[in-house]
């Protein structure tokens, strides 16, 4: 579109990034109690740590909480580039893979044996990673034959791990009965449990996920020809597909594990970002970033914002904006 | 008042009316609170069946199962019984084929405080047992004339009524619930009620805003630990105050008797904070 071409792609950038800005620090200013600018802006410049209401809210609450969901909104999107750029199917999305059902398998089952208050609060998210890893694991080896992934069958695999792992969860619920309404919190995403240590355990999976969606970023525009055009073109496949998927992957269970299942921005944001500023990975790692970290601020504010002092799961927030919000896409694309 | 003689009409809380012939021997009860009225009032011999979530008093535990909080129908009819009780809202969904198989049914929708007492006294007019009934429910009443006798300190204190603590957002207790109505009672005022009712998922910042005196949270003392390290959580009132105490949620949640139980130790509570 209008910012595909060089120059503009900056300038668009720009005004991206700014928006991003703008969009975090309407998350601080707005919650249950409404914040003027000026508030919190001389909140943030007090350094220490301040003990009235107001300066924890806007410090140890929302800080967190919106550089979470921005952290999130990052991980997703570039999974999602990464997954519909490798599976070159326009429904990819990071949870075609099995991650998330792997996860949802974990977190329950975690909530349900009480692990909530093990390992220092980290009970949930810790089960929840190691079990998402696993079922990627899994669809990985229904994938592989003699060492080479086909993608068809790799689809097949994720969808069918995932199903099956659903079946898991639901079979663990129906069996506790009991604490159901905080598991499908939990699995409708939320960032409630936001704090510091968990943006910082976030930080190093989303530049993991950015400095290896660009550095793949050639392979996966070789890949838009065809996988055989690619490797005629001198690209180590193999290669390429194991370590997207391990990336995805990883990248995925990151933000499930500690926010739960978020729809639609992994499947969106690829396809805004697309129209916005060209398929060229090369700058959709960036642009498909920062697209995702608005949408997901933003979303998590109306998350804890309208039905408030209540608050509604992220997920549902995502899924009433994204899914109007594709359908318009695809008229569009249909039309041009 | 003399008890009256069998067949009886009764009138459930759907104003259906039920007529009894002869006093039940085989009654099954779908939910842990109704089984704990039924023995409650004397009429646990009575009792046929019940559910696996049945856990008072003690000996609930030998008897045949219908299910969980999931009714299993055909478990029911296999005890023929002569009298179902059923929690209009637990039970909705199997309500319409107990009905469809011509159970003899009674469902109770217990709210609030009273509605506890209206359906203790039907019970009893269902079991026979309508005095000890009538004492039961009269337990009730008191206690809601006690506490308007009550002077009002001038400050109530603020108080929260919680399901769990991690994951955050903690479920906490708002309006038309035994805990409102149980804090009310109590002298206490629930922070929560404003935001809902039922029970419903507080944000944190709302319930730093809210910031009660005293935090009840329905779970053993062993998972508390959250609340004293959480950067958040640890700098609410009653968690410095050191206020925040764990409580049985069966005395909470569920229209029993025990209810009357619960809101001793809410009222005690209560009273140290004040």
């Amino acid at each position: 579109m209008w910012f595909r071409t060089r120059g503009r792609y900056w300038l668009g950038m720009a005004l991206l990034t700014a928006f991003v800005g703008m969009s975090l620090g309407a998350a601080l200013c707005l919650g249950s109690e409404m914040y003027s600018p000026q508030q919190v802006w001389s909140l943030l410049q007090r350094r220490e740590v301040a003990s009235d209401s107001a300066g924890v809210i806007v410090w140890q609450l929302r800080l967190p909480r919106a550089s979470m969901a921005a952290l999130v909104g990052m991980l997703l999107s570039v999974t999602g580039v990464l997954l519909q750029g490798l599976l070159r199917n326009d429904l990819a999305d990071p949870y075609t893979i099995g991650v998330s059902s792997g996860a949802a398998l974990g977190a329950a089952a975690a909530v349900l044996a009480g692990w909530e208050a093990h390992w220092h609060g980290f009970g949930v998210p810790a089960s929840a990673f190691v079990c998402a890893m696993g079922a990627t694991a899994l669809v990985l080896a229904v994938a592989r034959r003699n060492g080479l992934i086909r993608i068809s069958v790799f689809l097949l695999a994720g969808i069918v791990v995932s199903s099956f792992m659903w079946s898991g969860v639901t079979l663990m619920l129906t069996l506790a009965g009991a604490d159901l309404s905080r598991v499908l919190f939990w699995l409708m995403g939320s960032f409630a449990d936001a704090e510091w240590t968990r943006v910082r355990l976030l930080l190093p999976f989303v530049l993991l996920g950015l400095a290896g969606l660009r550095t793949m970023a050639y392979g996966l525009n070789a890949f838009a020809l065809g996988e055989e055009s690619a490797a005629h073109l001198g690209f180590d496949v193999e290669r390429l597909k194991r370590r997207a998927i391990v990336l995805a992957a990883l990248c995925t269970a990151a933000a499930v594990s500690v926010s739960g299942i978020i729809g639609f921005v992994g499947l969106v944001v690829p396809h805004l970002a697309r129209r916005l500023f060209g398929a060229d990975h090369r700058q959709l790692c960036w642009s498909a970033a920062v697209i995702g970290a608005a949408l997901m601020v933003w979303a998590d504010t109306l998350a804890r914002t309208v039905a408030r002092p209540a608050e509604i799961p992220v997920g549902v927030i995502t899924a009433l904006i994204g899914a109007p919000f594709f359908v318009a896409l695809l008229r569009r694309e249909r039309l041009t | 008042m003399p008890p009256k003689s069998f067949p009886r009409r009764l009138i459930d809380f759907r104003r259906k009316t039920l007529t009894l012939k002869a006093p039940p021997r085989r009654i099954t009860s779908l939910t842990p609170g109704i089984t704990e009225v039924l023995f409650a009032i004397g009429a646990g011999k009575q009792v046929a069946g019940v559910t696996s979530y049945c856990d008072y008093p003690p000996e609930v535990k030998r008897l045949p199962k219908v299910g969980d909080m999931r009714t299993n129908v055909e478990a029911v009819v296999a005890l023929q019984p002569d009298l179902v009780v059923a929690d209009g809202i637990l039970n909705r969904r199997y309500i319409p084929t107990l009905e469809r198989l011509k159970l003899p049914l009674l469902v109770v929708t217990p709210k609030s405080w009273q509605e506890v007492a209206q359906m203790i006294r039907l019970l009893g007019a269902a079991t026979g047992h309508e005095q000890q009934a009538e004492t039961l429910a009269q337990r009730f009443q008191r206690a809601v004339q006690e506490a308007r006798a009550r002077r009002v300190p001038t400050k109530k204190p603020t108080v929260l009524f919680a399901l769990n603590v991690e994951p955050l957002p903690m479920w906490v207790a708002g309006r038309e619930t035994f805990v409102d109505d149980m804090i009310q009672l109590a002298g206490g005022r629930n922070v929560a009620a404003d935001g809902g009712t039922n029970y419903y998922p507080l944000s944190a910042e709302a319930l730093l805003l809210r910031d009660p005196d005293v935090l009840l949270v329905a779970l053993p003392n062993d998972r508390l630990a959250p609340l004293y390290e959480h950067p958040v959580l640890k700098r609410l009132r009653a968690v410095q105050a050191k206020r925040v105490y764990s409580v049985d949620s069966n005395l909470f949640v569920r229209p029993t008797p025990r209810l009357l139980q619960g809101l001793e130790v809410l009222r005690s509570i209560i009273a140290r904070a004040s």
